[in-house]
């Protein structure tokens, strides 16, 4: 047998196993979900320290992405994979937070009447937080880096991260994002050239030895 | 010149401090605390759908009350409506009861004035 052949006949048994199991997540199965959790749940949670930079806020957006699957498994369509639908959910929460952050710092005046009258946010600063995963050596460059990454646009900032930082590959990434391929690798490009322009005058402004 | 070298192989190195990252990972507990937060909210939704399923009542209480007033107020206090015809003629009988009053509509009034 052919090995194209033989990896497509692969592929069809794949999709109806994953059918056969969201079946069974359909129908509340605990074990089926116990899996799900356990086969996703270092990914997911990567995925949104990638972007979030903070281990609380990673661990909450990680609950809430599984929570959401669990509400809205019988609304999948199964035209993804289930993993890259899991994968669009993480990345669509620690987008929102990052959103809602953004406006809450915003709205100044609001968020010191709100620190007045309750408790004081006590959210890890963004800036401060080392991911856990990065070489002692290379710790303070990635930091750099990282600070960097947030200037980027969100697009741009989403297909490097899940690039660079979860190791997806690029027709992975189009697929988590519903873009095209050449649309991916346009924005990573663009993210590498703008990082490179920024650290360049990062470096410029605070001078190296 | 070599700051402008340095600064390049600075840029590079940064770009490249992410190249073998090794990925974050939730400790073992994780599925624990997803379920412990699912049921958590089970319970939470059983109280919100309670206090919902009171409210609702409330609200539609309410609304009865105010179109029954409403429905009482319009009964109530109804205008008189009358039709065209009958009104003319109230209007005619009205003035024919004032000048009568007054007699200032008495057409013969000269001639009987020259008779006199």
């Amino acid at each position: 047998m052919p090995v194209t052949k033989l990896s497509a006949t692969y592929k069809v048994t794949e999709r109806i196993e994953e059918s056969a199991f969201i079946e069974q997540l359909i129908q509340g199965s605990e074990s089926a979900f116990r899996k799900l959790v356990n086969d996703h749940k270092d990914r997911v949670y990567n995925t949104c320290m990638g972007f979030l930079r903070n281990p609380q806020d990673a661990e909450d957006v990680s609950q809430e992405v599984f929570i959401e699957v669990f509400d809205s498994i019988s609304d999948f369509r199964e035209d993804a994979s289930l993993s890259t639908w899991v994968y669009r959910i993480a990345v669509t929460k620690s987008l929102e937070l990052i959103r809602y952050r953004k406006r809450k710092k915003r709205s100044g005046f609001f968020q010191a009447l709100n620190t007045m009258f309750n408790e004081p946010d006590d959210n890890v600063d963004e800036t401060e937080f080392m991911h856990p995963g990065i070489e002692l050596e290379n710790k303070e460059r990635a930091k750099v880096l990282f600070n960097e990454i947030d200037k980027l646009t969100e697009k741009q900032k989403v297909a490097f991260t899940l690039q660079k930082v979860e190791g997806l590959s690029y027709q992975e990434v189009a697929d988590v994002m519903e873009s095209s391929l050449p649309a991916v690798e346009s924005l990573i490009h663009r993210a590498k050239e703008n990082l490179k322009k920024q650290l360049h005058s990062y470096y410029q402004q605070n001078e190296i030895d | 010149m070599k700051k402008r070298k340095n600064i390049h192989e600075e840029v590079d190195k940064t770009l490249r401090s992410l190249d073998n990252i090794e990925p974050a990972k939730t400790d073992a507990f994780f599925y624990s605390r997803l379920t412990a937060k699912l049921e958590n909210r089970k319970e939470k939704g059983y109280q919100l759908s309670g206090k919902t399923e009171f409210g609702f009542k409330l609200a539609v209480a309410a609304v009865l009350i105010m179109v029954s007033l409403n429905l009482i107020s319009l009964i109530q206090f109804q205008p008189v409506t009358t039709d065209t015809a009958e009104a003319e003629a109230t209007t005619e009988n009205w003035a024919e009861e004032f000048t009568a009053s007054y007699q200032v509509l008495d057409l013969g009034y000269y001639d009987n004035l020259e008779q006199e």
